[in-house]
């Protein structure tokens, strides 16, 4: 009952980002596809204001979040709640795709992909942040809980906290709870995202074809409860909202908030919005647009490496990870296409590029492909340091390459045919 | 997109069973139940340390660790599942129980995992299987 309350007060944080339905990109959608965005947003805002109130000394509780969160709830038009004549048919894949999320649910409460790291540092993080009802910096500088990464993003522990004042305490399994929620504001925020440029029926397949992909690394690399859920939700939205709206500031807006939320989540997440930035400036040429791309994660990451800084916590942000290690080349390509592989064949990789490989039009899907092969890139250069990093690939590059397979979906989807000119022998789907 | 499902749901299966039962804490299927215990280090510390946790005062210092040949050892996953699971504690790492520590700095609890903890100076509260926990008699 703890994990149902914990997950229900994790939905409020949707109040928090429901003033970002006004802009453009979200407005057209859907309504699914619109609460999913919000949800995301909504967890970027909740984790602000907490940081804003821990730098204030106000602690957290019902009447120091309930009232900002009023004031949001002002800022949202109704139209959030409402349908739309915009609204898209439901079809046999959304069905589908919610049997997935459900697989997934039960995977993570059965307690078949629970991630250690939920355990050894986001758990109990959220749990002191919640019981001392700020950022906790003397348990983060701790010199004997080193390991839990004392400058490691804050929103997960924050969102966690979040949901804890609901629950009156953390809830171990409502941590694992949000795993499916988190999946599923993923799946919808690129099927919204992806419809108006490939039409309904295709948005929703490769939704389904994502959705696929991304239980299956779940499951296979453990993630529930960790970061990788959260982090891939914003790397989509970001992603997807380029590749189909990037031509407007306002998809350019969301994908900033989304790269924000990014690079508040995970080390990995600051890097993921440098590729983007980067693909982005190549690939469409509008510098200005770029830049606007990177002011929310600037300013996100920015102020959390100064308040780790100002505690005395920084330590991967410092580079204190170990030295360059060009002589583990090598064994890192090796480990890496091993974990690669997934232990089934590589399946998931050619699953999720086997729509691209069908349509070939390499110059429409050029953004999401430039991120994929960014990613890899700095993938492979984060392992090359450290004296042995055997284990640490090991024990993560299943998880850390899901967002290289959500970027070669969102590719696929990208190489789709727009919908008036959609030829079906051309673009038939492999299913 | 069904061969992907099929290989989730086999990646889940081979987890082993009870497939349909509440499982006892957040580890117990992430791996075999009969798979070594090096394999998930985290699932037993996580089943033993709330059932003696009630034997702990709040604000009281514990350690806690899989003892090697009955003397303490630093051991990162129980000390960080501690952590999570006693936070009206003091965790700290077991590098106050060795036998030189003067009697007057040794951590007051001891939570040990698997294998029973020895030294002079700490005495069994309770134990529970898979689990043992030592009070400091100063």
């Amino acid at each position: 009952m703890t994990a149902v309350v914990f997950a229900a007060t994790s939905l409020l944080v949707i109040i928090a980002g429901a003033w970002a339905s006004r802009l453009s990109a979200i407005a057209r959608l859907d309504r699914r596809a619109r609460i999913a965005i919000v949800f995301a947003i909504g967890c970027i805002i909740a984790a602000v204001l907490m940081f804003i109130e821990s730098l204030l000394g106000m602690p957290w509780d019902r009447v120091s979040l309930g009232s900002p969160l009023f004031f949001l709830a002002l800022a949202a038009p109704p139209m959030l709640w409402r349908d739309t004549s915009n609204e898209s048919p439901w079809m046999w894949t959304d069905t589908a795709t919610l049997l997935l999320i459900a697989l997934t649910t039960y995977a993570a409460m059965n307690a078949r992909e629970t991630n250690g790291d939920l355990i050894h540092f986001w758990g109990p993080k959220a749990q002191q942040f919640h019981l001392t009802g700020r950022i906790d910096t003397d348990f983060l500088g701790f010199q004997h809980y080193y390991l839990m990464h004392p400058d490691y993003p804050p929103l997960v522990p924050l969102v966690y906290a979040w949901a804890s004042l609901g629950s009156h305490n953390f809830s171990w399994w409502g941590a694992l709870l949000l795993t499916p929620m988190f999946l599923w504001v993923t799946v919808e925020s690129f099927r919204g995202l992806a419809r108006d440029a490939i039409g309904p029926e295709r948005a929703s397949q490769l939704a389904l074809l994502l959705a696929a992909v991304l239980t299956f690394g779940f499951a296979q690399g453990r993630a529930a409860g960790g970061a990788d859920p959260p982090l891939i939700m914003f790397e989509t939205i970001a992603l997807a909202a380029l590749t189909f709206a990037g031509d407007r500031w306002s998809g350019i807006v969301v994908a900033a908030l989304a790269l924000g939320g990014a690079s508040w989540t995970k080390f990995e997440g600051a890097a993921f919005a440098v590729a983007i930035v980067l693909a982005f400036a190549i690939v469409k040429r509008r510098p200005l647009a770029a830049f606007v791309l990177a002011i929310p994660s600037l300013a996100l990451l920015g102020s959390w490496i100064a308040f780790a800084d100002a505690h005395h916590l920084l330590d991967a942000y410092a580079a204190n990870r170990g030295a360059f290690n060009a002589g583990a080349i090598p064994m890192v390509l090796f480990e890496c296409l091993k974990s690669a592989s997934y232990g089934f064949f590589f399946l998931p990789w050619i699953a999720a590029a086997a729509p691209l490989l069908r349509t070939r039009r390499w110059r429409a899907a050029a953004l999401p492909l430039l991120v994929a092969v960014l990613v890899l890139g700095y993938t492979i250069f984060f392992y090359l340091h450290g004296a042995d990093p055997r284990w640490w690939i090991r024990t993560s590059a299943d998880r850390v390459l899901l967002t290289a397979l959500m970027c070669i979906v969102i590719a696929s989807a990208a190489a789709m045919p727009p919908p008036e000119s959609r030829d079906r022998s051309v673009t038939r789907m492999p299913f | 997109m069904l061969v992907l499902t099929a290989a989730t749901i086999a990646c889940l299966a081979a987890r082993g069973g009870p497939y349909f039962q509440i499982p006892q804490t957040v580890m117990d299927h992430v791996d075999r139940l009969d798979a070594p215990y090096v394999v998930n280090p985290t699932r037993t510390p996580l089943a033993v340390i709330p059932r003696l946790a009630r034997f702990i005062p709040r604000d009281a210092e514990v350690t806690c660790f899989r003892p090697q040949f009955g003397r303490e050892r630093y051991d990162a996953p129980s000390l960080l599942t501690a952590i999570g699971q006693l936070p009206r504690n003091r965790v700290l790492p077991p590098f106050a129980v060795r036998l030189d520590t003067p009697y007057q700095q040794l951590t007051e609890y001891v939570i040990a995992i698997g294998q029973p903890f020895q030294h002079p100076a700490y005495k069994l509260i309770a134990q529970v299987p898979g689990g043992r926990l030592y009070k400091a008699e100063r």
